[in-house]
């Protein structure tokens, strides 16, 4: 052995670990941190729910668009500002997103800056309030025979969907019900619906529902020529409201905090909220899956083709450890996936 | 100095030349490049949406046309359930027009109404409900219409299904981390910021509805011998209808004979594109205002171009309007078919025009039958042509309607638009069919149009036409702190494995932070040439491969550092040291490049942007491993003229 050489070392040369000589140890081992892995998994879904903290992607989820106003005129907000805001507020898997678009106002091009907020929660309402509401809405607009004569009953439909959204199928437009329509008073149903919310209360403060602009009111107030019945919806203030606040209280100063609209303050406006499907559907799960499988094959073929076919197992088995062993670790610390 | 080693080194400065002069243009702009540079120096990495963001577009879709579609399906069972049953049931189905997914049974024999109700009843138990007839309706008439339920259901998964169709579409054209995502009815689509030029291509290619249909040509039909006759052609060619020898309208009469069976005759309606100053909202329906969005207007009107189909339309809604007579019954419709420029047989010269066919209105096939479709050559016409292969229902289908119709005309309609109506002479049991392309005389465009249809006919129709109802742009979806910090990351990252590798191994050492930056600057370079998406998932692939590359330094050193104790000389150590590492290298690379060839079939959005910079990671981390760092020690051992008795490793 030559002497003259001087290499450094990250672990000092001629130690011997003794990790074959063990085996049995680490056979062991090994299987209970895959069981733990498995554990873990059963363990997320009988505590929290869902196997694994899947993301927006996977679940699908409420989108919400926002612009932000100072003075009445559109502004712009700093997004870093925001995500701070909402880290804070405890909201989990936001993801964050400037947008933009050419407005007319007053007959000029202006370019709003908004944003769009993902979160996978679909509702600011727990089940309960959702069938409170929902009966409160069946009280004030169904027909009293219809208890005892089905074919007098007026909702043939009345369900929650994401962004907080209230889909209502009626044999007559719910105006209709309290008074011959007339034209130009787009919000007059939006308004009849939202005093039958106001009954329900939330966290102490009443459902508000949002009051339907003259296009949604044109369209809604339609029959459909097919199904011979409206369907009409209707959004309450619930994910989007949250998420203003949230968002107002992190872009202005405290003493903004009682009036938003006061001069030097942003008044943050949820223009739009509704449910979104999971970006990864089905298929790409699916996908997934079988890519796994192939690439777990492809790699055996190749050990048994370059060394021996009895080593390949070891190694596909090896891998899928692997595997384990990270999904078990995003399990258990909820890690988000995404 | 030996020559080899000359070589590789100027290759060595070469390389990095070229990849600093292709990357030039991402990090100071395209325009700053001079315009006489050759166009691989003038591209730009292309970001992907999570990096830069790009235009979110919200399509809406109408939903009911599945429904309307399903209720032509339960008309054609029944109608091939009364033919069967002939003679102990007939009756006549209809589908309504006014009322979606309504299907209206007129029994032939009064008596029979009970058993043909029951009998409905028990074969679409949820599919159907009943509905109140029409006034125009006989009394004898069974009204139904695709149940509530059951068209929730179909349009939920029309709704999924358009979904899978635009995202394999996206997929297809090759674009890296798009975001098809339902929003109740409506579907958003994200595409990433690419050129406008582009982004109208992916978007043209999403819209296609690429419904395809085939049915029959009812020719010999008394509607349209009344049409011919209001708008038959003078001497000059132009109808003697006022209103018609106004917008150039006359009609034709079409005559063939079969190679078997009598000589059939058909009428129809011929029309030119116009010119002509048209309302702005009847512009805006047409769509004749989006060709150019500079449009003069006058008096609330512009000057447009009508097709030659939306001339034919107008005329027949006024002409309908004026005396009903002329209307069409519910279960015809009239479709129009681009005629392209040629010259007939005679070798008169004939102006592309726009022809009506006179068809049946029930769709005899569509293209969920279809297997596969390919573009091809038709020899005769030199023309590209598409192929489709029906599955087994649609040549079994096919074969038994081309039985039916012999002699007669059988239309190929794509989109709404007739594409061609051969005449049918034999049966045809083959199994395929053809679609010849438009398109004029320019080959390019027939091709790219042939490619296009391919594409949108594989990944299957979309359930119902597309609307855009908005479009606008969207900043990075991970937001652009996040991306600073991401870079904060990265180049932390960097500076632990110099520490590291310096550390360790001295001035080999920094030979290989030398290898890793040329291995990123030549990961870029690929990426520019090849014009993939870099993603966020592509960065991950990018720091991976990083990580690969060194550990493939350290294969290398460690192995010389063995040859060199076991008192090698230096330059028979580093000659041992590249060969020895090198199986154990292309072993890791090649096992590693299967899991991202896997990746890249399999995967879609952002697993394809991680495979795709994941083999090219391997690529490079090859040549930088094996080629690069060589070139540095054989220098070293060049200069030192063999004599070197050890060296800093």
């Amino acid at each position: 052995m030559s002497e003259h050489h001087k290499f450094r070392y990250l672990l000092p040369p001629g130690n011997n670990f003794q990790f074959v000589n063990k085996f049995r140890a680490w056979l062991v081992m090994s299987f209970f941190l895959m069981a733990g892995a498995v554990g873990a998994l059963v363990a997320n879904k009988s505590m929290r729910g869902d196997y694994m903290n899947w993301t927006i992607d996977f679940k699908g989820g409420t989108e919400i668009m926002f612009t932000f106003k100072e003075n009445g005129n559109y502004t712009k907000a700093d997004p870093g500002k925001i995500r701070a805001a909402l880290d804070k507020s405890g909201e989990q898997h936001v993801e964050v997103s400037e947008i933009s678009w050419d407005e007319k106002q007053n007959g000029n091009d202006v370019t709003v800056n908004g944003m769009i907020i993902r979160t996978t929660r679909f509702s600011a309402l727990t089940p309960q309030i959702q069938d409170q509401a929902r009966d409160a809405f069946i009280k004030a607009f169904e027909s009293p025979q219809c208890a005892s004569d089905p074919t007098q009953c007026v909702i043939s439909r009345a369900t929650w969907s994401g962004g907080d959204r209230f889909n209502v199928r009626t044999k007559k437009p719910i105006k209709n019900l309290i008074a011959e329509p007339a034209p130009d008073q787009a919000a007059l149903s939006s308004d009849e619906a939202a005093k039958a919310f106001a009954t329900v209360t939330a966290g102490g403060t009443p459902l508000e529902v949002k009051a339907w602009s003259r296009d949604e009111a044109k369209q809604y107030l339609q029959m459909d020529e097919g199904t011979k019945e409206f369907i009409e919806w209707f959004a309450i203030r619930g994910i989007d409201r949250q998420f203003e606040l949230i968002m107002e209280r992190g872009v202005n100063p405290e003493s903004c905090a009682a009036d938003v609209s006061a001069a030097g303050c942003i008044d943050v406006v949820a223009v739009q909220s509704y449910g979104v499907g999971a970006k990864a559907g089905d298929k790409l799960r699916d996908d997934a899956a079988k890519s796994i499988i192939y690439a777990i094959f492809l790699i055996m073929l190749y050990l048994a083709f370059r060394f021996d076919i009895r080593y390949a197992p070891g190694a596909a088995f090896a891998s899928i450890h692997d595997a384990i062993m990270v999904i078990g670790v995003f399990a258990l610390t909820w890690t988000e996936v995404s | 100095m030996d020559r080899s080693l000359k070589w590789r080194t100027f290759a060595l400065i070469a390389a990095v030349i070229a990849c600093v002069g292709i990357l030039l243009p991402t990090f100071i702009g395209r325009e700053s490049i001079p315009t006489w540079a050759p166009g691989l120096f003038r591209k730009e990495i292309n970001f992907g949406l999570d990096l830069q963001g790009g235009l979110h577009i919200v399509y809406s879709i109408d939903l009911d046309t599945a429904v309307v579609d399903k209720a032509g399906e339960i008309k054609r069972d029944l109608e091939t359930r009364f033919r069967e049953e002939k003679p102990t049931i007939e009756a006549e189905v209809k589908t309504p027009l006014k009322v979606t997914g309504g299907v209206t049974v007129i029994p032939k024999d009064p008596n029979k109404r009970a058993e043909i109700e029951a009998a409905i009843k028990t074969d679409y138990t949820d599919t159907v409900e009943n509905r109140s007839c029409e006034s125009t309706d006989p009394q004898t008439a069974i009204c139904i219409k695709v149940s509530t339920k059951y068209s929730e259901d179909i349009k939920k998964s029309a709704l999924a299904n358009a979904v899978t169709t635009i995202r394999e579409r996206i997929d297809e054209k090759g674009i890296a981390e798009p975001s098809v995502v339902e929003k109740d009815d409506q579907i958003i689509v994200e595409l990433p910021g690419l050129d406008t030029q582009a982004t109208q291509a992916t978007k043209d290619i999403i819209k296609r509805t690429a419904k395809l249909e085939f049915k029959t040509v009812d020719n010999f039909a008394v509607p349209m011998s009344k049409l011919y006759a209001k708008a038959a052609p003078d001497d000059e060619n132009k109808a003697t209808e006022p209103r018609a020898r106004e917008l150039g309208i006359y009609a034709v009469i079409d005559d063939w004979v079969p190679d078997e069976g009598e000589r059939q005759q058909d009428y129809y309606l011929f029309a030119r594109d116009r010119k002509e100053w048209t309302p702005l909202d009847r512009a805006e329906k047409i769509g004749c205002k989006l060709k150019n969005d500079e449009l003069e207007v006058k008096d609330g009107k512009v000057y447009c171009e009508i097709k030659g189909f939306q001339v034919l339309e107008q005329w027949l809604t006024e002409i309908t309007a004026a005396d009903p007579s002329l209307a069409i019954p519910d279960d015809r419709e009239i479709a129009y078919e681009f005629v392209e420029p040629s010259k007939d047989a005679e070798g008169v010269w004939r102006e592309p025009h726009w022809r009506s066919y006179y068809l049946k209105r029930a769709v005899e096939l569509t293209g969920t039958s279809i297997k596969n479709a390919r573009s091809s050559y038709d020899p005769n016409t030199n023309r590209p042509v598409v192929l489709l292969d029906f599955n087994r229902y649609g040549s079994r289908r096919f074969g038994d309607l081309t039985a039916q119709i012999i002699g007669k005309k059988l239309a190929t309609i794509l989109d709404k638009k007739v594409k061609s109506a051969p005449i049918i002479n034999v049966a045809i049991r083959g199994g395929s069919a053809l679609i010849s392309m438009g398109g004029g005389n320019d080959a390019q465009r027939q091709q790219k149009e042939a490619d296009e249809l391919v594409n949108v006919l594989r990944t299957g129709s979309l359930p119902a036409p597309l609307r855009e109802d908005s479009s606008l742009e969207v900043g990075p979806s991970l937001g652009r702190d996040a991306i600073d910090k991401t870079k904060l990351s990265f180049g932390l990252g960097i500076i632990l494995v110099v520490i590291i590798m310096v550390g360790i191994y001295r001035w080999s050492g920094w030979i290989s932070v030398f290898a890793v930056m040329f291995h990123n600057l030549l990961t870029l370079t690929v990426m520019t040439v090849f014009g993939a998406t870099l993603t966020l998932p592509g960065i991950a692939a990018i720091v991976l491969s990083v990580g690969m590359c060194v550990d493939g330094n350290i294969l290398i050193y460690e192995r010389i550092r063995d040859e060199l104790l076991l008192g090698k000389s230096v330059r028979g150590a580093v000659d041992l040291g590249f060969s020895r590492a090198f199986s154990a290298i292309l072993d890791g690379q090649l096992t590693t490049a299967a899991g991202g060839w896997v990746l890249l079939q399999y995967g879609s959005g952002p697993i394809r942007g991680f495979a795709v910079l994941l083999l090219v990671g391997v690529f490079t981390t090859l040549s930088t491993n094996i080629w690069v760092t060589r070139i540095f020690f054989d220098w070293y051992i060049a200069k030192k003229k063999g004599q070197a008795a050890t060296i800093s490793i």
